[in-house]
């Protein structure tokens, strides 16, 4: 009878990995007190987001192709509505110049300095991180682009977070369904503006089509109706206002506390298809 | 032997940068995306041994928590402990099937998952305990194309001697 050899494991390297362990926590720790990143995630994430960038893309492929197989007719009708549209944007865009020209000669002519709007600059979405805690996602701007902490990000359909923080030409943004996301919010049918105001909070639960918000810190005679749009109002100084968050899908009153309305939104931007962004400089 | 560590931070970083950019066509219910970068943590640790799986351990965590602006601790803690744990268990049962595998790579996930909510608690339980378990089973379902590659990339020790040895022959 032999006994078999005992697992030969060297207890001292995993103890010094350990180790080594403990110190990035704490220089992660220290880095996030200083509200800059750490060394060695800096040196990973510039190694790691090309390659996230190169995953989207690619990922993108199949998906793009066998939606053309299936919906070939369409999109040729589609791209010919485009260019339409197209045509007409230009054309409305070559009226918007003179507008600008002559807006601009008038405030010269009364001595007036020239307004300043900010530019949205468009950036793609290279990751996605959606969890029942955090909901966040990591965009790549272009070589032009800069962001900045706190800038605004949107699409065409309303309002989709704020960047929390940038690295280089990529931008950690915080989505409105973040557990961690607040927003003051209004009905933008409600002609009483104190009436309508509410703080717009994640609803929670992960899945695509049950994704909502909810306004609390409403009035109990707030006049909500379901179908109604909810903007952001710019109270909380983050956000500026009018910007569109969603759609009323029902409103709450608690049967227990008269003082209790709850407005359950549906939000205009679908967080689970984000694939590019306009971010808004703050300043 | 240097060279061995770093290939395995390099596909660390790689299964990192896939994990969080998964697609979203490929995600189950539009949101939850596989445990790549644990569930090569587990074979590593089941085929190369508790030192290399912590190693693993380590390197996916720090991959993970860079690339998805999250917290360390917790992600070294769980990655790193199943890296271990799993090295350990690997000496004494030879990690050869597949639905075992799978089993070890679901309950990996669930384990980490528990750890997560100790370091911090998320704010819908319910929510959160779903979407655990279709991570862990997503994560599980994709251990069968990671355990071929990994049988291809990381060369697997052989079995361990049985614990008796019949004697020889008589004299």
């Amino acid at each position: 009878m032999r006994q078999a050899p005992r697992p030969n494991i060297r207890w001292s390297s995993i103890a010094l990995l350990g180790i080594v362990a403990v110190l990035l926590t704490v220089w992660q720790h220290r880095a996030e007190s200083k509200r800059v990143t750490s060394l060695p995630e800096r040196i990973i994430v510039a190694m790691g987001r090309p390659l996230q960038f190169v995953f989207t893309t690619v990922s993108r492929w199949p998906r793009d192709l066998a939606l053309g197989l299936v919906q070939a007719r369409q999109i040729v009708q589609e791209n010919e509505s485009l260019r339409q549209q197209l045509a007409q944007k230009q054309a409305q865009v070559t009226q918007s110049i003179q507008y600008y020209l002559e807006n601009k000669a008038l405030l010269e002519s009364l001595g007036l300095p020239p307004q300043r709007s900010q530019a949205a600059v468009p950036a793609r979405v290279i990751g996605l991180d959606i969890g029942p805690r955090r909901c966040r996602a990591i965009v790549q701007l272009p070589k032009s682009g800069l962001a900045a902490e706190g800038d605004i990000v949107t699409q065409n359909q309303g309002l989709v977070g704020r960047v929390l923080k940038v690295q280089g030409r990529t931008a950690e943004v915080m989505l409105l369904i973040d557990s961690l996301s607040a927003v003051a919010g209004r009905d933008s049918r409600s002609r009483d503006e104190d009436l309508g105001m509410g703080i717009v909070y994640p609803q929670g639960g992960f899945s695509s089509p049950a994704i909502r918000l909810k306004m609390e810190k409403l009035r109990p005679l707030a006049d909500l109706r379901e179908g109604d749009l909810v903007t952001t109002s710019g109270l909380d100084a983050v956000y500026p206002p009018s910007l569109p968050i969603g759609t009323i899908e029902r409103v709450v009153r608690s049967p227990a506390n008269a003082e209790s309305v709850t407005a359950i939104i549906k939000p205009a931007v679908d967080f689970f298809r984000l694939e590019y962004v306009y971010v808004t400089g703050q300043n | 032997m240097i060279w061995y560590y770093l290939g395995e931070f390099v596909a660390m970083l790689v299964l990192a940068a896939l994990e969080l950019s998964w697609a979203p066509w490929l995600k189950l219910g539009g949101a939850v995306a596989p445990k790549l970068v644990l569930v090569a943590v587990v074979l590593v640790g089941l085929f190369r041994g508790p030192l290399e799986g912590a190693w693993s351990g380590m390197a996916g965590a720090l991959c993970v928590a860079a690339l998805g602006a999250l917290p360390m601790g917790g992600l070294f803690v769980a990655y790193m402990g199943c890296g271990i744990f799993l090295g350990i268990l690997g000496q004494t049962i030879f990690p050869n099937r597949l639905l075992l595998l799978m089993l070890t790579v679901f309950l990996a996930v669930l384990v980490a998952g528990i750890v997560g909510l100790i370091f911090a608690p998320p704010p819908v339980f319910g929510s959160w305990l779903g979407h655990l378990f279709l991570e862990a089973l997503y994560s599980a379902v994709l251990t069968v194309p990671l355990v071929w590659l990994a049988r291809l990339v990381l060369p697997v020790p052989a079995p361990p001697l049985p614990v008796t040895m019949p004697a020889g022959p008589p004299l």
